[in-house]
């Protein structure tokens, strides 16, 4: 496929496209179900911090590698709400009104990725309130018994939950661009949503975690049922065997690892707002999104691989 | 003089089928009638002067301009109003939300100008106290106003209206009658409809599509004139009539070839109208 970039006079002018952003942005701000969301997600943090799950030693150490839990709920919703408001010109006559009108497809879809600004920055919000609460307490303990490390939360932390909000919202769109059906983008939505919710501590190890769209700064080893003193004071912390894990768990905070996810994060943000782009018109602005995501997902994934202070014997089987 | 709208030898083709066969027309400024049964062809023809579809077949010149090219289609919508045939969508929308949006689309940039330009079309269309309402929460002819409204925006020169009457009620109807008469008269619109009285009361020219082709373009008094001597009234339908019907003071009334000394009575478009389509009808009946 050849794109191509439009004539200046052929498509609207950036100051439309800048009237639509502003007219996506005001939008998704009246949305009930992103503030649903965002009162689902505070929840949790609330409950969590009731509970002493980050703060209190002892039986719940693990729990700071679930540090981005609580924006499962904003996640799920900034998807249904962008899968919904990408899918607003599906009746053919909605779809022919959109099409009479001056502004294309493709910056009606550039519209709406902005729209993406709302859940992010209710994302940070609820991270902030995370981090104040945390902070309340004094520090955040990772471990169990004799193999405690407390930490402060790290600024980066605050960004993971966020981008992993837009890059929901993103998702949405770009769904809603291959299937034209808000049934299928709320199955989407859902399974997405339990997948990394309740299904988080898959994604605590590599290879797993590489891929994980969110995940904490904790990367985690299997130290198996008997390891030795020396792999045990090799780690910042040690979890105990319990429910969930059989055998110890080495846990180390590892913060650029895990700015290398961020970094991941954004690039597959960047592809999948690509792809909605490339669906929603030809325009060759679309290709450098698409490359600068190709990009930044291989830094990430490269760069967590390179940087990951932990056994790599995962990578064995390959 | 160049017409606002000139449609050579258009045809469309949906798999297979034709929904357009060899469509020539020169719509000038005013207001243009277009009426048809079911299946006529009336709403292809429209979304692709809206540029919403591409003709299979034939030329399209909207004021001059190309739709196949890109500056050309730009130039025409920046220049068209279109009501498409459905509102029943943007539910979630207030109509002053849904018609803001149409206008950020259209490239009203500056938000209090905007604002006071949908602020105009919602009161034009009797929607200024239901500005903030939820579309969805309107009545199916308050939603047709909201759609009428969205089209208005910024004064367009052409104006394609998909049955914009449709279930408005009678002060409605005539409510629309105004608005249509208030705009300029450079203004070309092209208007949809079922309805021969909305075409008697609103439309200089008409055009009488049936199954993809033109079967009339002229001035709605031509049509009318098609049927001149060719309607009368019987105690009882005539078996030689193309239609009857039976009038409210109980006689029938036929259409079609009368017998000698009958009952003559003035014919209007809608005789014309029907005179052309149930032809065509008994046409392909017989072959």
């Amino acid at each position: 496929m050849i794109a191509v970039l439009p004539a200046r006079s052929d498509v609207v002018g950036g100051d439309t496209v800048r009237a639509l952003v502003a007219a996506e942005i005001r939008r998704a701000l009246r949305s009930p179900l992103l503030w649903a969301g965002l009162a689902g997600s505070l929840a949790i943090v609330w409950w969590f911090d009731s509970d002493g799950a980050f703060t209190d030693p002892g039986a719940y150490g693990e729990h700071y590698a679930a540090w981005e839990f609580p924006v499962g709920p904003l996640a799920f919703v900034a998807f249904l709400v962008a899968n919904g408001a990408a899918l607003r010109d599906r009746p053919p006559p909605a779809a022919d009104l959109l099409a009479s009108t001056p502004a294309r497809g493709w910056e009606r879809t550039v519209g709406l990725l902005a729209g993406a600004l709302v859940p992010t920055l209710m994302g940070l919000a609820v991270f902030g309130v995370q981090d104040t609460a945390v902070l309340a307490h004094g520090t955040a303990v990772l471990g169990d018994g004799p193999w405690v490390s407390t930490f402060e939360p790290a600024l980066l932390e605050l960004l993971g939950g966020p981008l992993a909000v837009a890059c929901s919202w993103v998702a949405g769109i770009a769904v809603a661009r291959l299937v034209r059906s808000r049934t299928v983008g709320a199955v989407l939505g859902f399974l997405g949503w339990a997948l990394f919710s309740f299904d988080f501590y898959t994604f605590l190890y590599a290879p797993f975690g590489l891929f994980a769209l969110s995940r904490s700064a904790v990367v985690a080893a299997d130290l198996g049922s008997d390891p030795s003193p020396a792999q045990l004071a090799a780690h910042q912390a040690v979890g105990r065997p319990g429910d969930l894990v059989p055998g110890y768990l080495g846990l180390d905070r590892d913060l650029p690892s895990y700015a290398l996810h961020l970094v991941f994060v954004v690039g597959v943000a960047s592809l999948l707002a690509a792809l909605a782009l490339a669906r929603s018109g030809r325009d060759r602005r679309t290709r450098p999104v698409g490359a600068v995501g190709l990009a930044l997902v291989l830094l990430g994934l490269g760069g967590q691989v390179l940087t990951l202070d932990t056994d790599l014997g995962w990578l064995d089987p390959l | 003089m160049t017409h606002p709208v000139v449609l050579t030898g258009l045809g469309k083709r949906y798999r297979g089928t034709t929904a357009l066969h060899d469509v020539t027309l020169d719509l000038p400024a005013g207001v243009t009638g277009l009426l048809g049964p079911n299946g006529a062809g009336k709403t292809t023809l429209l979304r692709i002067v809206a540029t919403a579809l591409s003709p299979s077949s034939g030329e399209v010149r909207v004021g001059g301009h190309d739709p196949a090219d890109p500056s050309g289609r730009l130039a025409i919508r920046r220049r068209l109003g279109y009501l498409p045939q459905e509102s029943t969508v943007f539910g979630g929308f207030t109509a002053f939300a849904f018609v803001d949006y149409v206008a950020v689309l259209k490239e009203m940039t500056d938000r209090a100008a905007r604002h006071a330009e949908v602020r105009r079309v919602l009161d034009e269309v009797g929607l200024g106290d239901r500005a903030h309402q939820r579309i969805r929460a309107l009545s199916g002819g308050m939603r047709r106003r909201v759609g009428l409204a969205q089209a208005l925006l910024g004064r367009p020169e052409l104006l394609v209206l998909d049955e914009p009457t449709v279930g408005l009620d009678p002060e409605q109807r005539l409510r629309f009658r105004e608005v249509l008469a208030g705009l300029s008269p450079d203004t070309c619109v092209l208007l949809s409809t079922h309805l021969t009285e909305d075409v008697a009361a609103l439309c200089p020219r008409v055009v009488v599509m049936d199954r993809g082709s033109v079967r009339f373009q002229g001035p709605t008094a031509g049509l009318a004139a098609l049927a001149e001597g060719r309607v009368w009234d019987a105690d009882a339908a005539d078996p030689g009539a193309t239609v009857s019907w039976r009038t409210p003071e109980g006689r029938a009334r036929n259409v079609g070839s009368p017998p000698p000394g009958a009952d003559l009575v003035p014919a209007g478009p809608e005789h014309g109208y029907l005179l052309l389509t149930s032809a065509a009808s008994s046409a392909e009946r017989v072959s």
